[in-house]
Parts: C-alpha cells; sequence; structure tokens
C-alpha cells in the first residue's frame, strides 16, 4: 500500500514473490 | 500561478541542467498538472535506508503460480489491485473448457508469452506475444492456448478502456488505427453439448448451462467490441532535443489508470537535454513497470553509461491516485537485432 487516498494493495500472491529488499539495490555501490 | 523561479534553476524544464545538479519533476495530474523542477544537489534515489511501505517493491511474477497453469478448470492470480484496477497473471497452457464472462470489470489481457485463439461472442481473435487485447466488461470469451508455456498479463478495471487523444500529433501518431484487428463472426452452431458459462461479480462464479454453444452470433453491429493491437505497430514519438514525459507513450486510458507502452527508440542526443534517468515523483499516479522484453534499466542507467537507444520493450500502468511498482524481467539479448536493424 503506497498512497492513503486510493491506496493499491500488495495482494497476498504478490507478496509471496516480492524481493523485500529491492529497495536497497537502488543504492549507489561503493 | 506565473511560474516562479528562485535560486538556481534551467530556464526551461528538462534542457541545460545546471552543472552538478539533478533536475526533479514535482507534478499533478501525470504529467498534465502544475509542476515544479526541483534542482537538488544529490540524486534522489541516493537513500541509504528506507523503512515503511513507501518503499520502491519488486515481483518476480515468473514464481506466481496461478491454477490455470496446470489446470484447465483454473484461473489466473491477482497480484495487486485498488478500488480501479485489479492487476492478474495468467500462465494458461490448456483449452479453458467452459466460457468466462466477467461482470467485475472491462480487462486488457497482454500476451507476453504464447500463441493461440481467443473465441469471443463477437467472433475469434489469434493472439500472439506482444497482443493487447481488450474485452469489454460482460463479453463471454474462451481463450483456447496452442504453445504450452504462456504468459498473460491482465489488466481488470472498473471503467472501460479508451484510447488517447492524440492532440496536435493527429491520430495517425502512436498508431494508426489502421492496424486495429477486429473479430468476424464466426458462430458456432453445430457443437451438440452442454457449454457452460462462469460469470464473475464481485469476485464470485456464478454458472450458467446451455444446451448449445452459447457463442451463436451470426453477425454484428456497433461500437463496442473486442479488439487488439499489437505493440509491434506502436511506434513512438521521439523528441532528439528534449526529454519527453512517460504521457507521450499512453496506449489505453480508463477513469482511474493509464496504460503507457515504451518501445526501442533513440534516446535524446541534444548536447543540452535530460539524459535518463528522468527523476519525477508523479504525485497523482502510482507506476507498475512490467518489463517485456529487451535490457534497459531505469534506475540503474546513467549519463555515463548510457547507450543512444533503448533497446527494450516495457508497459507501465499508471494508476490514479497513487502507486509506484516496478517489475522487471530482463533478458540482455533479445533485442539486440532489433538495435541492429
Amino acid at each position: 500500500m503506497l498512497d492513503g487516498l486510493n491506496p493499491i494493495h500488495v495482494l497476498p500472491a504478490g507478496e509471496q514473490v516480492e524481493w523485500q529488499e529491492y529497495w536497497a539495490s537502488w543504492m549507489d555501490k561503493k | 500561478m506565473y511560474p516562479l523561479k528562485k535560486g538556481k534553476f534551467a530556464p526551461q524544464a528538462h534542457v541545460g541542467i545546471p552543472e552538478g545538479t539533478f533536475e526533479e519533476e514535482h507534478g499533478r495530474k501525470g504529467f498534465y498538472g502544475k509542476s515544479a523542477h526541483l534542482y537538488h544537489a544529490h540524486p534522489p534515489t541516493g537513500w541509504i535506508r528506507f523503512e515503511g511501505k513507501l518503499r520502491p517493491h519488486l515481483f518476480d511474477l515468473n514464481k506466481l503460480a496461478p491454477s490455470d497453469c496446470r489446470d484447465a478448470e483454473g484461473v489466473p492470480v491477482a497480484f495487486l489491485g485498488n478500488d480501479d484496477v485489479t492487476l492478474y497473471v495468467s500462465r494458461r497452457s490448456q483449452p479453458m473448457p467452459f466460457y468466462f464472462r466477467n461482470a467485475d470489470g472491462d480487462e486488457l489481457y497482454f500476451v507476453h508469452r504464447g500463441k493461440g485463439i481467443i473465441e469471443t461472442d463477437f467472433g475469434p481473435l489469434t493472439f500472439e506475444p506482444g497482443d493487447y487485447i481488450v474485452l469489454p466488461r460482460a463479453v463471454t470469451y474462451r481463450v483456447i492456448p496452442e504453445t504450452q508455456d504462456n504468459f498473460f498479463l491482465i489488466i481488470q478495471s472498473r471503467t472501460e478502456f479508451d484510447q488517447p487523444d492524440k492532440g496536435l500529433i493527429g491520430h495517425h501518431a502512436l498508431y494508426d488505427p489502421g492496424v486495429i484487428t477486429t473479430p468476424e463472426p464466426k458462430p458456432n452452431l453445430d457443437d451438440n453439448r452442454e457449454w457452460e458459462v462462469r460469470i464473475k461479480v464481485e469476485d464470485e462464479l456464478s454458472k450458467v448451462v446451455y444446451p448449445f454453444n452459447p457463442l451463436d452470433v451470426v453477425g454484428w453491429k456497433g461500437d463496442l467490441t473486442v479488439w487488439k493491437i499489437n505493440m509491434r505497430d506502436i511506434r513512438p514519438i521521439m523528441s532528439h532535443r528534449a526529454h519527453l514525459p512517460p504521457s507521450a507513450h499512453t496506449t489505453f486510458l480508463t477513469e482511474g489508470a493509464v496504460v503507457c507502452s515504451f518501445l526501442p527508440r533513440p534516446l535524446e542526443q541534444d548536447a543540452e537535454a535530460l539524459r535518463v534517468p528522468f527523476f519525477h515523483r508523479n504525485t497523482d499516479y502510482d507506476e507498475f513497470l512490467f518489463y517485456h522484453d529487451g535490457d534497459f534499466s531505469v534506475r540503474t542507467i546513467s549519463s555515463r553509461d548510457m547507450r543512444r537507444c533503448i533497446r527494450a520493450a516495457f508497459i507501465t500502468v499508471r494508476i490514479r491516485r497513487r502507486w509506484r511498482i516496478s517489475i522487471i524481467r530482463r533478458r540482455p539479448t533479445s533485442m539486440r537485432s532489433c538495435w541492429t536493424d
């Protein structure tokens, strides 16, 4: 869920195939 | 309000970005509304920690296991949704032994992999990779794949899928309506068996059984029908001097979402033009990216290693009311022939 007005929900099937640490892959590699 | 200018800024958006800054567009209404350009000293995605629901998401949809993958009686699986749209994956590998009618919404099938036929009230359509197939609400249909390894992204919308207004660039831009395919009537009149129609409403199925094939339409007229277009027939507009916003790649509109197709194309070449990445806060929409083919990566490409062409085909679904979800599927060399050509 990314918004408070008409939120999109990650449904259970989506949760099962999500890469939880994806956000970290955006960081610059040192 | 007359546009204000404060501090260090570029006279035009996306052109001549001040040295040492990163332009970010903060905009409303999906690139049509009010906007401001913020000139940051650091990349807006240069975070070192990210906590909470707003983080970017990535899903490996190849790992989803919809029941229609192995069972002809099975159904697609939903993985994202809000009040306006629900996104499903279908991996149907066998012909449906029943007909289906979706009373919950209009459907847009995107064929990522697979070939076959889809029978509808209006007649059959063949399908192949890259096809968008528009199925208005409550059309009766049946998917008959010819291949085993199939992958369909299905977007179910509360409101119908329309084509965008092409405005100043004219109605032949993006794709000529002449490439749209509509079905010819082909009634199944000699099918002497019972057929079940499963009707979905509020995510529950009702079943209607006929002693004949319900696809018995011998003719039709009107402006509401099933239709399809293939992604290869979409010819993106471009500018070598200015970055064009994602809205320039719109293929379908609903009241709550926008579907865009991003295809191989040259990137901006003007010395002053903004290169990707295009940092933006598309504040009235959230974005979902589905990578169909190619090797383009929105977030890793930089001016240092940028190539002069986007060698990829992907679609985005911009959903009004703010969500941004990315799905990436890379096939590193698959678009090489396209680039060479």
